[in-house]
């Protein structure tokens, strides 16, 4: 059974998949957006029928939370570097079983996509590590497995 | 005659027709949306409320983490087509991880769509993965 620090989040830039540092929590949300589709075709022996129901929309969003920490790291994306992808208009993001040194090596992609942040939030409290939260809102499709996200 | 009662291990969600692997709970909801019918002929103050539609839904949390498990979550949610999504009490046999189906006289099934998923990967704990299936049609 896998632990939550094997999986993680990667942000895609320049053809370079950077792990998000020193992160602790993640959680991938998907939700359908589904509609009734009884109609009076629709026949049911008891005269109360079941409800029948079709996808119309789907959405899905991304939830982190990562330790702050000062310096650089040339091997994974700070604190620093998300402020720095906020004004981004889309970003490309990998969620992927990760291993080797620090949890940070890439192995089996089980999905990725592209999103926007749309809320970044720290605290910094005495007697607490400092720390910040990220949502990515999704943006277009999620592609499972190893696929390679395209543009739409 | 004495009816055995059933532990929540056994009372076991099935998609497709296997048992969600290493599952930890499950809930199955059946609801009737109920409308009163009472009109100015009606004597008297009660109502009279009459079933119009009946709906059903399914939600299961699991510590299934392997990639291929959590891909297929995935593919589910995208996938445009519906799924068989039942439940059933499970044999209580060694080797048998609790997921043999006994066809029980309350087990169900019919068709749904995976409307909601949480993928869940916190530090030192389980990879958690939580659905909810919304029931499309009649239960069988």
């Amino acid at each position: 059974m896998d632990k939550g620090q094997h999986l993680r989040l990667f942000i895609t830039e320049n053809s370079s998949d950077k792990v998000v540092a020193m992160s602790t929590e993640l959680s991938l949300h998907g939700s359908a957006q589904t509609e009734n589709s009884t109609t009076k075709d629709t026949t049911d022996s008891t005269g109360a029928v079941w409800d029948e129901n079709d996808v119309v929309g789907r959405t899905y969003d991304i939830n982190f939370s990562a330790l702050i920490a000062s310096g650089t790291d040339t091997g994974g994306k700070t604190f620093a570097d998300i402020l720095a992808k906020v004004d981004d208009e889309i970003i490309n993001w990998k969620i992927a079983l990760a291993s080797g040194e620090q949890n940070r090596t890439m192995g089996r992609i089980i999905v990725s996509g592209q999103g926007k942040f749309t809320n970044v939030q720290a605290t910094g409290q005495v007697s607490q590590q400092a720390a910040y939260s990220g949502t990515i809102n999704g943006y277009g499709p999620l592609v499972p497995g190893p696929q390679q996200h395209t543009n739409p | 005659m004495a009816l055995n009662k059933l532990k929540g291990q056994n009372f076991r969600v099935f998609v497709g027709s296997s048992a969600v692997p290493e599952a930890s709970s499950c809930q199955v909801t059946i609801s009737g949306n109920m409308e009163d019918s009472k009109t100015k002929d009606s004597e008297g103050s009660f109502g009279m409320e009459q079933m119009t539609s009946r709906s059903w839904s399914v939600q299961v949390d699991s510590y299934e983490a392997t990639a291929d498990s959590l891909i297929a979550v995935i593919q589910q949610f995208v996938s445009d087509g519906k799924v068989t999504v039942g439940w059933d009490e499970t044999a209580t046999t060694a080797g048998t991880q609790n997921r043999t189906p006994n066809n029980a006289a309350f087990a169900r099934s019919g068709q749904a769509i995976l409307n909601d998923f949480t993928i869940s990967a916190n530090n030192r704990t389980p990879i958690q993965v939580t659905r909810q299936f919304t029931g499309s049609g009649a239960l069988a």
